[in-house]
């Protein structure tokens, strides 16, 4: 189904998502005995982020979408952020 | 794509006019000024080629000026949504991260960066300093590191950390003062040889992210 993300509800969705992905990565960036880069973690879900207040139809599907790959994403990024640092 | 008896044409669309969206895909994606990705501009362009087959009046134009007109056109739009959305995220996050802890790190950096060449020897002793704060955070106990990295690196106020790690608030201001005191103590060395790390330097209360 088509659906039109307005700026202002893209704004919302930002405003109401960046606390959150901010808390995630800095819990991921904390579980992995804070190895690598906590913006690399930030940005990796500044990502899912910005992808999910694009294109979910509604706030519901927004914060499911958000909630829901936000983990694998930090995950990923916290893998790759700790294996750069331990390249020599 | 399936037509239905009361619109035929979706059912016209053939390879032509599916080449013509790679087509103007690649040439807008070289063309725009943010240079998207043409697969992603070819995405758009198929749900365009949908809507201007449905659309498209044969009495008035033919089809694929028509569509080539709605491809640049929903392209174009595209790129200027995504630079409206990407200046909104970042005045979010630039003004989310002035308020937080993550600002005092990232602000160093941007000063850093703009110094880096005048004052290497601080660049690298500040490096030297993070590195060592990390170190030190990654030797404490996972949910010591958990309050402080929230509390001063995520902004989030000790209330908020307590009822995610699922315990009371004065619990977790012990942890929190106990923390401290321990990395006091395991970066005793830095703090007396290097530049103040952020942590050092400011009082808590200016540290933390509004609500």
């Amino acid at each position: 189904m088509k659906h039109e993300t307005t700026d202002e509800m893209f704004e919302s969705r930002i405003r109401t998502g960046v606390p959150m992905v901010r808390a995630a990565a800095c819990r991921a960036w904390s579980a992995g005995r804070c190895a690598g880069e906590l913006d690399a973690l930030i940005d990796a879900g500044a990502h899912v982020l910005v992808r999910a207040a694009t294109e979910a139809a509604n706030d519901t599907e927004f914060l499911t979408r958000l909630l829901g790959e936000l983990p694998g994403a930090l995950h990923q990024a916290a893998n790759d952020t700790a294996a750069e640092e331990e390249r020599p | 794509m399936t037509a239905t008896a009361s619109d035929p044409r979706p059912a016209a669309l053939g390879q032509r006019e599916v080449a013509l969206v790679t087509q103007v895909a690649h040439a807008m994606a070289r063309r725009l000024w943010n240079r998207p990705d043409p697969s992603d501009l070819e995405s758009l362009g198929l749900m365009v080629l949908c809507d201007a087959a449905k659309q498209h009046d044969p009495s008035r134009t033919a089809f694929m000026p028509y569509l080539v007109e709605r491809l640049r056109w929903a392209m174009v739009s595209d790129a200027r949504q995504t630079a409206r959305r990407e200046r909104i995220l970042g005045e979010v996050l630039r003004a989310g991260r002035s308020a937080g802890a993550i600002k005092n790190e990232e602000s160093e950096s941007t000063e850093e960066e703009s110094t880096e060449h005048a004052d290497p020897e601080g660049t690298a002793e500040r490096a030297l300093v993070r590195a060592k704060l990390n170190a030190a955070l990654a030797s404490l106990d996972d949910e010591t590191r958990m309050v402080l990295v929230s509390h001063y690196f995520g902004g989030q106020n000790l209330e908020d950390v307590a009822s995610e790690l699922g315990r009371s608030k004065a619990t977790v201001t012990r942890i929190h003062h106990a923390g401290l005191r321990q990395l006091a103590e395991l970066l005793g060395d830095v703090r007396a040889s290097a530049p103040s790390p952020s942590l050092s330097r400011q009082p808590s209360n200016q540290r933390r992210a509004p609500e």
